[in-house]
């Protein structure tokens, strides 16, 4: 079975390490965005979509609701799990994510069973 | 970190044994000696062996009483396992629901709820799942022998942490609100929750009723085998006739034990009186 692909997209370096060390923990091949436009324009070039996308709240250029709604207003994406993860707990920022179309909410800072308790949830298989 | 004396570990796993049924086995100082760290800090300067022997001296039981709260297994989350996301809700639920629609009543017991995850799990799954339900007689009882796990349960505040271990974001959203660093299950949701003080292996409250669904999952794990069986004779006359025991995935039942399994997955299984 092929290696499930994630796409980690934070304007923090150090995030994007974390969450990919966690990843590749999990069975992931991840690739990293800075931001959401970054994250578009490697979906754009590449054949291959993520199953799997885990989006920062605040990012410069375009933030992860933007993000968000860019991509579930293509078809092609539909498959592709969000999961926003940020230090944005309000409970309206929840709502607005899941009401743009993310799969889940993780909130910073979190333990790796959390990540893997929510990729469970999404039904995403991992290690 | 002090190391526990082997009269003084004997000494804690009888009073284990005696009052919540555990068997801590031989070897598992080390557990002890990390879950009493604390305690032992605020009471006896960090000596664990001066705690437990104050405990066992004390006149009064409250110490005794946080040395096993201290000692127990409080490992839970919200929508442990996802058998609240498959048989529960696509089969037993509604089958259950069915059998019921003339009395219109269900009763749960989630029968060692620990700090309240499960049957907050429970009452916010039927709110949302099943909102004909708001015209029933719906009871969940939980339960569970440590008051300082109930306390919690009742004020139904949970941390980031907690928060983060298997609630589904759009719950949280609909059924939680944010106070500070911690959030509180909503009244709604808290209100259908009865809290209550059961020792599993001592006698139970006589106005408990009988139920159509009892979880007691990743309970019997930690009993001997009589306490197990003397546990499970107790459930077999509170469960009603065609009602579902909820055990946990690692858990199975002998043939004699008044149950028999209707069903079982990777997550869970189910069975029903003989």
């Amino acid at each position: 079975m092929a290696t499930p692909q994630a796409l980690v997209i934070d304007d923090s370096r150090a995030m994007r390490l974390i969450l990919g060390d966690l990843l590749n923990q999990l069975g992931y091949e991840t690739h990293e965005a800075g931001d959401g436009q970054q994250a578009i324009s490697m979906l754009e070039e590449d054949a291959n979509i993520p199953s799997l996308a885990l989006v920062d709240w605040n990012m410069p250029v375009m933030n992860g609701l933007d993000f968000i709604k860019a991509v579930r207003g293509q078809n092609c994406y539909t498959n592709m799990k969000l999961l926003v993860v940020t230090s944005e707990a309000e409970v309206g920022h929840m709502v607005e994510a899941l009401t743009a179309g993310a799969d889940e909410y993780l909130m910073k800072p979190f333990s790796s069973e959390a990540l893997a308790s929510k990729l469970e949830m999404l039904g995403l298989r991992h290690a | 970190m002090s190391e526990i004396h082997p009269e003084n570990y004997s000494h804690l796993r009888n009073l284990l044994f005696e009052r919540i049924a555990v068997n801590l086995p031989d070897d598992k100082a080390y557990l002890a000696e990390a879950r009493l760290h604390s305690l032992a800090r605020e009471y006896t300067s960090g000596d664990i062996n001066a705690l437990i022997e104050k405990a066992c001296n004390d006149p009064e039981d409250e110490l005794r009483c946080q040395l096993i709260e201290a000692m127990a297994i409080n490992e839970t989350y919200f929508f442990r396992d996802p058998i609240f996301n498959e048989s529960f809700t696509e089969h037993m639920l509604p089958n259950l629901m069915e059998r019921r629609r003339k009395e219109r009543s269900l009763k749960i017991w989630s029968a060692a709820c620990s700090t309240g995850q499960e049957p907050y799990s429970i009452a916010m799954l039927l709110e949302d799942r099943f909102p004909e339900l708001r015209e029933w007689d719906v009871q969940i009882v939980a339960s569970d022998f440590s008051r300082k796990s109930l306390s919690k349960a009742r004020s139904g505040r949970y941390s980031l942490t907690e928060m983060n271990r298997g609630l589904p974001a759009r719950f949280m959203a609909l059924y939680f609100e944010q106070d500070g660093l911690e959030w509180q299950v909503k009244k709604p949701i808290r209100d259908k929750v009865d809290f209550q003080s059961i020792n599993l292996i001592q006698q139970w409250p006589e106005e408990l009723p009988a139920f159509d669904i009892i979880l007691l999952r990743n309970v019997l794990i930690y009993f001997s085998l009589a306490d197990r069986n003397l546990v499970l004779s107790k459930m077999r006359r509170q469960a009603r006739h065609d009602g579902y025991l909820l055990l946990g995935a690692a858990e199975n039942l002998e043939k004699c034990s008044g149950f028999k399994p209707v069903q079982a997955s990777k997550y869970g299984s189910f069975f029903q009186p003989t």
